[in-house]
């Protein structure tokens, strides 16, 4: 019975590491997310209440765009909070976008500056590109790590 | 989390199924039966079961292109396959544990 139970458990660890094989990344998601983000960012910080609005609905359609692309293309999804530990970088990118989101808000209410909104839309751009990333590595990483 | 063993997910395709959900948020019908080497008729019966335990939702998003079947745990699902992972385990730490009653919680002080 311990040699079926460790048969049951191998098993296991096989399709949690053919679940990681079929998490391929295409190489323009991050890009997208990034540039979904920095246009996000700057619609918030330099646009009157129409560019504000439309900036808001444009990241959450696109967002909604580039998900669906994945599933598509992969045709698994790991939700950033069912991912367990992995999960700790889309919370990351997800808590930098919201303080980049504020503070981008705030600059363009408060200051006439413009050059801290793209030096934010810039930090958010590589941050999708980075944080994302490293999302996907540690995911892998984690289902080939075991049960 | 209770070790408990599960009939409904003890059946091999089923583990190696709910392996592969709990891994995932959700997987399309043709990456399971990709992965798992089975024919469409073979996979669909152990959906079924699952699905009937209250363990797995099917879902048919519309959209552009063919209709394509995804599959996911549910919560109570997810709980049922990590409390098997579980009594696997116990087991193999514990080889003399007795496992002739599946359905029963591994260790708990009401095990045979």
């Amino acid at each position: 019975m311990e040699s079926n139970s460790a048969d049951h458990l191998s098993v296991i660890a096989e399709a949690r590491a053919a679940v990681a094989d079929r998490l391929i990344t295409p190489w323009w998601y991050h890009p997208i997310l990034g540039l979904l983000i920095a246009g996000y960012l700057l619609a918030l910080g330099l646009g009157d209440t129409v560019v504000k609005i439309a900036g808001v609905v444009l990241f959450a359609a696109g967002s909604a765009a580039l998900g669906s692309a994945y599933r598509r293309l992969t045709g698994v999804w790991v939700s950033g909070f069912q991912a367990g530990p992995a999960g700790r970088w889309a919370g990351a990118l997800g808590g930098l976008a919201g303080l980049a989101a504020v503070a981008s808000l705030a600059i363009g209410a408060l200051t006439d500056l413009r050059w801290p909104v793209w030096c934010l839309a810039l930090a958010g751009f590589a941050a999708g590109i980075v944080l994302g990333r490293r999302f996907d590595a540690a995911l892998r990483a984690q289902l080939r790590a075991g049960v | 989390m209770t070790a408990r063993f599960d009939d409904v997910v003890h059946a091999p395709n089923r583990l190696r199924i709910c392996a592969l959900l709990a891994a995932s948020s959700s997987a399309e019908f043709a990456v399971l039966r990709d992965i798992l080497g089975v024919a469409d008729s073979v996979l669909s019966k152990h959906l079924k079961v699952l699905q009937d335990a209250g363990y797995l939702a099917i879902s048919k998003p519309t959209g552009r292109g063919r209709v394509k079947t995804w599959v996911s745990l549910t919560a109570e699902g997810r709980r049922a396959y990590a409390g098997h992972v579980q009594a696997l385990k116990a087991l193999l730490d514990a080889p003399d544990t007795p496992i002739d009653a599946p359905g029963t919680p591994v260790g708990s002080p009401g095990a045979p």
